[in-house]
């Protein structure tokens, strides 16, 4: 906490320097508009046709879309940097200079590689769940808005908690950024449907292994589709609790690859 | 002709360097056609759907979206990339001096990851889960069809691309622009949704785009949902494509040129 001041101090410069070329920062959000609209465009296309996937209409297909873009978008203004940049200052021995700071390394990381676009893109897929949410309507249920954050807060715990856990570990093995982008491009992705289309034993890895599956599928459940046993209730509020554990996983693994750090001048 | 081939070469050389690179790139590979495989059959289920008068069965499916994220990079026109990083590094330039030229090196370098990305990273993917799940394998005919259009298709994105990447040269980064292609191109050609699931008043603009000319027109010859009539169409639109595309992509190198001359590289 005593680092935040620099945190905010860092993502004001980081937001001028990138806020230098306008024009160019301008395009880039209107690129990434145009190619995030066709494809939730797709996606309605497909409810359209077929009625539903996996048990989801198109409302709940849009949260499912929506939460999981939000959820990645938000966690990944500051740590998605870090994944894919901490296996290169390893190699060049860059992050000895990190921790001769007297900042924290993952603070001054973060700070680094905050990502302006990251928010932005946030923004679009946080409307798109509001969007979704106004459409299903569901009067019995929790409150939407306390919902809503609640989901967020513990999907981006979820999906920080991964990517920092993939990104430590370049402490151990070279040539990881590769399999930090397979989880994030390959892996994430798989939950931009419900999981009830996959086979059990993938349901099983997304729920347990790499729990992505809370980002979004399970507070579905919970909200939109009538809840028939007690382990799906527990499921579908448990998202906070696991991406609470997700963080503190994550954060341990990275604590503990930063104390088996070894270099030449460390 | 000589130093086009080495190129081609050592570009392929450099991409099977790295063997954990090529197999993470093949894990990826099976896993988003494995999710589309899921996806998809789980939709259709294992009746099958009516499209364009024809029946789409589910091995149908799963062939198609094989097949269309074996050839997802023609979607992702990575030529704005490697022009652009050519650009800021200052290797632009020396590519002129070379002997094939910038345009030809590029060009090259292009084809040889698509090919080379296409065999090791996708191929492995379409034989394991067309074992696991079926697979439509259509005639010498049909299959030799599809391989020339998605050879024209690849000339078709990539002077799309170039277009885009080579006005690097005067506007210094011109990344950003390749989303928004990559977002029109997913949905207009097939990639994301096949088209002909697609709403009667979107399908037709897709028609008249050329995106489809790069999974749509392929892919409809592999499951014989096209008749001859229609190859033809392909062929006729692909050439058209080609002649439009073609001087506007000289046309924008050599505006672009004259900016490199004039500053320099």
């Amino acid at each position: 906490m005593r680092d935040l001041p620099f945190l905010i101090a860092q993502t004001s410069l980081a937001l001028q320097a990138r806020l230098q070329n306008r024009f160019n920062f301008v395009v880039e959000q209107v690129s990434n508009l145009v190619f995030y609209v066709c494809a939730t465009i797709g996606l309605a296309i497909i409810v359209a046709r077929f009625g539903e996937i996996g048990g989801f209409a198109l409302a709940e297909m849009m949260l499912v879309y929506g939460l999981n873009l939000v959820t990645y978008f938000i966690a990944g203004t500051y740590l998605w940097g870090v994944a894919r940049t901490l296996e290169g200052l390893i190699r060049s021995g860059e992050l000895d200079l990190v921790l001769a700071r007297p900042i924290g390394p993952l603070t001054l990381l973060m700070a680094r590689s905050f990502e302006p676009s990251m928010p932005v893109k946030a923004v679009g897929a946080f409307a798109l769940c509001v969007y979704a949410l106004l459409l299903l309507d569901e009067g019995n249920g929790p409150s939407p808005a306390i919902w809503l954050s609640v989901t967020i807060v513990g999907g981006t715990l979820i999906q920080g908690g991964v990517m920092l856990a993939f990104a430590s570990i370049a402490f151990w093995v070279a040539g990881s950024r590769d399999l930090v982008e397979l989880m994030i491009y390959g892996v994430r992705r798989t939950v931009d449907v419900p999981i009830s289309v996959y086979p059990s034993p993938v349901q099983l890895v997304l729920t347990v292994a790499i729990p992505y599956a809370f980002v979004n599928y399970y507070p579905i459940l919970g909200l939109a589709v009538s809840i028939e046993n007690g382990a799906t209730t527990v499921l579908a509020s448990s998202a906070l609790i696991v991406g609470l554990v997700s963080a503190a996983a994550g954060t341990a693994l990275w604590r503990l690859g930063l104390r088996r750090y070894r270099t030449v001048g460390a | 002709m000589t130093s086009l081939l080495a190129l081609f070469r050592i570009e392929a050389a450099a991409y099977l360097a790295d063997r954990k690179l090529a197999l993470l790139g093949a894990a990826h590979k099976l896993l988003l056609a494995g999710s589309q495989v899921f996806l998809w059959s789980a939709l259709v289920g294992a009746e099958g759907t009516i499209v364009d008068g024809g029946h789409l069965s589910r091995i149908d499916i799963v062939t198609y979206v094989l097949l269309a994220t074996a050839l997802v990079s023609l979607a992702e026109f990575s030529v704005v990339d490697t022009i652009n990083d050519r650009v800021l590094r200052g290797q632009a330039a020396v590519d002129v001096l070379r002997p094939p030229g910038f345009p030809s090196a590029v060009l090259v370098r292009e084809f040889a990851r698509f090919v080379v990305g296409f065999a090791v990273h996708a191929l492995p993917a379409v034989v394991v889960l067309g074992a696991l799940f079926g697979f439509t394998a259509p005639g010498p005919g049909r299959v030799a069809v599809a391989v020339l259009l998605v050879l024209g298709g690849w000339l078709l994105a990539t002077l799309i691309g170039w277009c885009v990447g080579i006005a690097a040269l005067r506007l210094l980064d011109t990344t950003q622009v390749k989303y928004a292609f990559q977002g029109v191109t997913a949905l207009f050609s097939g990639a994301l949704v096949p088209l002909w699931f697609l709403p009667d008043a979107l399908r037709g603009l897709a028609e008249v785009l050329p995106f489809h000319l790069l999974f749509h027109a392929p892919l409809s010859v592999w499951l014989g949902l096209a008749g001859w009539a229609e190859i033809g169409g392909y062929f006729a639109g692909l050439a058209l494509w080609l002649c439009l595309t073609t001087p506007v992509a000289v046309i924008t190198w050599r505006w672009s040129r004259a900016a490199m001359v004039v500053h320099g590289g």
